[in-house]
């Protein structure tokens, strides 16, 4: 997890100065006997959005203890200790709201439906405040701070389930397998870039490592686009591979991708190739020792 | 560094790491026993070893080359997948190598197994 911005900055950030703080505790004096009533009017409001339905409709016991949760929350917002606690509870809040993957924009129309109900109770009590505008303000600052620490929270946990899904696809995406005694299979499928080439060659080598294969046939037929690049990685795991011991075969090769590469000058030495897999699978049977005859005679050109 | 004979060819088997000494040593063993004992390949097994930098791969190419010129051949065994993928990442020249996972499978290739 990325280092966080120290809470200093971060007041620093939001112009929120002592006196806002002050400000807003003064404020809370009066307004925290109106948070059952605010609270009211906020599930009033809320009961027009789809949302509310959605997540409150088959839930009675929910929506009470979610109602309790709010008290909780604005009591603590008017305390406006500002502290690290403050800080967690709102990522709780955020942890919370991620869960049930609730819109960002439900979230802000929220918060800004609370904001103004605050202050407009505020104003009605007026005359038991100080100064009133700059209290609104004062209020504001904290409400947006207050929305700002739960929204980020709920996107860094959107984009660790992002990232950790894109590491699931990658795992996904280099099975080697062995398909005989002594012969792994990978069919390459989709881009190939240099980060899926260094996945493919750490696989391969601690596959053939594992399970001392002899063989391993890389099928590209699926294989998006080629380049000199992606062919000098290809080779490059051919080469590996024969230094533990096991040949590589390439499948898949088609007319295009032959021409790209003859084209492109690249060299690819003394690495077999075939444009079917079925061809690569004979000469693989063949590498590990599979007799003739089980392979039937209508196979391709002897080579 | 131990070595064992095996009909006529001769397994040359290394520690964890190579120091200087040790490749003096398989250097002098190798060429030796082509020499003077008939052993007509040399069998570096390298399964044990941890780490290896290019400086002591082409020492390891060098012996198979000097045992060439003696006439006789070599391979490599037991390549670790570590070793092997930073020989490749840094462009090692690796023409005419022939390697094997493990003793078995090179003996088995080599016809030296009973």
């Amino acid at each position: 997890m990325p280092l966080r911005t120290p809470i200093a900055e971060i007041l620093a950030k939001f112009q929120i100065e002592p006196a806002d703080i002050s400000r807003v505790r003064a404020a809370g004096d009066v307004l925290r006997a109106e948070l059952p009533a605010h609270i009211g009017s906020f599930y009033d409001w809320m009961e027009q959005h789809r949302e509310y339905k959605l997540y409150f409709a088959d839930h009675p016991t929910r929506l009470a203890r979610v109602k309790e949760m709010q008290m909780s929350h604005w009591h603590t917002f008017f305390d406006a200790e500002l502290d690290e606690r403050w800080f967690t509870a709102r990522r709780h809040v955020g942890g919370v709201h991620a869960h049930i993957d609730l819109p960002h924009d439900i979230y802000f129309a929220g918060m800004s439906m609370s904001g103004k109900s605050l202050v407009d109770r505020l104003r009605r009590g007026a005359a038991d405040i100080a100064d009133a505008d700059e209290t609104a303000n004062s209020l504001i600052k904290l409400v947006f701070l207050d929305t700002f620490v739960v929204i980020e929270e709920i996107s860094r946990i959107q984009k660790e389930k992002i990232a950790a899904s894109s590491k699931t696809l990658l795992e996904m995406s280099t099975p080697v397998t062995p398909i005989w005694e002594g012969i792994l299979l990978l069919p390459l499928i989709g881009i190939i870039d240099s980060e899926r080439t260094q996945d493919v060659m750490t696989k391969t080598l601690d596959r053939i490592a594992e399970t001392r294969a002899k063989v391993f046939v890389l099928d590209i037929s699926g294989v998006a686009a080629m380049d000199t690049a992606v062919a000098n990685q290809l080779i490059k795991i051919t080469k590996a591979t024969q230094l533990m011991g096991c040949e590589t075969i390439i499948s898949g090769v088609s007319p295009a991708i032959a021409r790209t590469l003859v084209e492109l000058g690249v060299n690819i030495g003394e690495v077999r190739t075939t444009s079917t897999l079925r061809d690569s699978f004979e000469l693989a049977l063949r590498a590990v020792g599979v007799d003739r005859g089980l392979l039937g005679t209508n196979g391709p050109a002897k080579s | 560094m131990i070595s064992t004979r095996i009909r006529d060819g001769l397994v040359v088997t290394a520690g964890t790491e190579l120091s200087d000494q040790a490749l003096l040593g398989m250097t002098d063993t190798a060429l030796e026993n082509v020499r003077s004992n008939g052993v007509r390949t040399v069998i570096f097994e390298l399964s044990a070893l941890r780490v290896l930098d290019r400086a002591e791969f082409r020492e390891i190419r060098a012996i198979q080359q000097m045992i060439r010129m003696l006439g006789a051949n070599s391979v490599l065994v037991g390549l670790r997948p570590g070793i092997v993928m930073y020989l490749v990442e840094f462009d090692e020249d690796l023409s005419g190598i022939r390697a094997y996972q493990t003793l078995e499978d090179a003996l088995d290739a080599l016809g030296l197994s009973a």
